[in-house]
């Protein structure tokens, strides 16, 4: 099997993140709910990933990692606490549903919303398209870091300190750059909340994910129950992590992703991108001149996320390539609005994405697979 | 750890924060889950150390802005007092 699906959930995990799962299912009980030592493994397990990811996106206080099940849960936390009093909210083109139907779902409550379409691998297009979308009402920005689509990389920086001069906050959607791209919640002063899935770039287990919180704004939860906290009281705690996190926690799953933070951090960022677009480049080199293949493909400001389009549908396309035992994703990717700015509806695209554990083999096999395909 | 002095958290997160500050002080500190009489009724979890370093522990959650709740200190037939 070769594959190709790493935006979607990278499948082949270090060791050690294996490791820690299962050690961690063997160990830990309930975190916060008992003094026993299972039950203190468990809210040491939970700790010690806080700790780590605090440490790998510069935050000074690990209360401010949220846990939770994955990105679109994080993001519903924070687009529902900015969005909390109304307004508009101006969004980039590239934005996942997980972002989009939120703010559609709170219509009814005074919320409204722009995307700024803009063009492919263009950032400075991105940039302008959302200063024009403000609005006096505008409430905040959300940004994509990283298309889920074409792995186009928004100027992150340059849209940080947009929202800055206009004293709007900035909710950053990392999913597909966390793990890949360095991430310092201090380089960008306007984020009220990053958020981001476990289970891609950062090779932990599915069902985990990081919310970090770096605003003061007063917060609101989006669900309430136990936290083993303030017990007496029926209303929900108001500090963080508790306030967005009841019930019981996904403990193995926050043991996994520690191991892979460490992981990613002693692999190293730098090269595990410079990996990523190696085999990209290898694939695009492998189909270059083929007849009627579109590759979405601009290193410079691309991660190893790779769309391309060809004379099949693409759900057609990757049929044939899983009858092959090659795994990638077609169709919209939950992302409409993505394909709508690169003009590639109403099919969408087929995307191969890599991860550190690829090899220039599978690379090369698959551009070779392709034309075959593509050439009955 | 005889006669340990109690620092009481509202939440396990906050003491684990607040035992790795005393650690990074040189203070050891060991978490516990508090009676729920002496966190006000309220599930909690606390820090014991030992009472000759409760001040300097205090100081240092103080320095590093780690809220914390009631302390309490033991006298010598182990009955619980509030420290302030």
């Amino acid at each position: 099997m070769i594959y190709l699906d790493n935006a979607a959930t990278t499948l082949v995990k270090p060791q050690q993140v294996k490791t820690a799962v299962a050690a961690a299912l063997e160990t830990c009980a309930n975190p916060g709910r008992g003094g026993h030592r299972p039950a203190m493994a468990a809210a040491q397990a939970v700790f010690a990933c806080r700790e780590t990811a605090a440490d790998f996106f510069g935050l000074d206080q690990p209360e401010r990692v949220v846990l939770t099940q994955n990105a679109t849960h994080g993001l519903n936390i924070a687009v529902k606490n900015a969005m909390a009093q109304g307004g508009h909210a101006v969004i980039s083109g590239y934005e996942h549903n997980s972002v989009a139907r939120p703010l559609e779902a709170m219509k009814s409550q005074g919320v409204s919303y722009t995307p700024a379409y803009s063009r492919l691998f263009d950032q400075q297009d991105m940039i302008d398209q959302i200063e024009a979308a403000l609005q006096p009402d505008t409430q905040c920005v959300i940004v994509n870091h990283v298309s889920n689509v074409f792995g186009f990389i928004a100027p992150l920086g340059e849209i940080d300190r947009l929202c800055r001069q206009k004293g709007l906050p900035l909710i950053v959607d990392a999913s597909q750059s966390a793990g890949t791209l360095p991430i310092r919640a201090s380089d960008y002063p306007s984020a009220i909340f990053i958020c981001m899935p476990g289970h891609k770039g950062l090779y932990g287990p599915q069902g985990t994910g990081l919310l970090l919180c770096c605003g003061d704004g007063p917060l609101r939860s989006l669900m309430e129950g136990g936290t083993g906290s303030n017990s007496l009281e029926t209303s929900q705690p108001d500090f963080l992590p508790d306030i967005f996190e009841s019930g019981t926690m996904n403990v193995p799953g926050a043991a996994g992703l520690q191991a892979g933070i460490l992981y990613v951090k002693r692999r190293g960022m730098d090269q595990i991108l410079a990996h990523q677009r190696a085999m990209m480049e290898t694939l695009v080199q492998g189909l270059e001149g083929f007849q009627g293949l579109c590759c979405y493909y601009c290193p410079q400001c691309q991660t190893g996320v790779l769309a391309l389009t060809c004379p099949l549908p693409s759900e057609e396309a990757a049929r044939r390539l899983a009858d092959r035992d090659i795994c990638t994703r077609a169709g919209l990717h939950c992302s409409p609005l993505a394909h709508r700015s690169a003009g590639t509806l109403p099919d969408g695209a087929l995307r191969l994405s890599f991860s550190c554990f690829n090899t220039r083999e599978e690379a090369e096999e698959t551009a070779e697979i392709i034309k075959e395909m593509l050439k009955k | 750890m005889n006669n340990p002095s109690l620092i009481l958290f509202k939440s396990v997160t906050y003491a684990q924060r607040g035992g790795r500050v005393l650690s990074q002080k040189g203070i050891s500190s060991y978490m516990i889950r508090s009676q729920a009489a002496l966190g006000g009724g309220s599930c909690s979890y606390a820090l014991k150390v030992r009472p000759e370093l409760l001040q300097r522990s205090l100081a240092a959650l103080d320095d590093s802005r780690i809220p914390y709740g009631k302390v309490y200190v033991t006298d010598r037939s182990g009955n619980f007092a509030e420290y302030r």
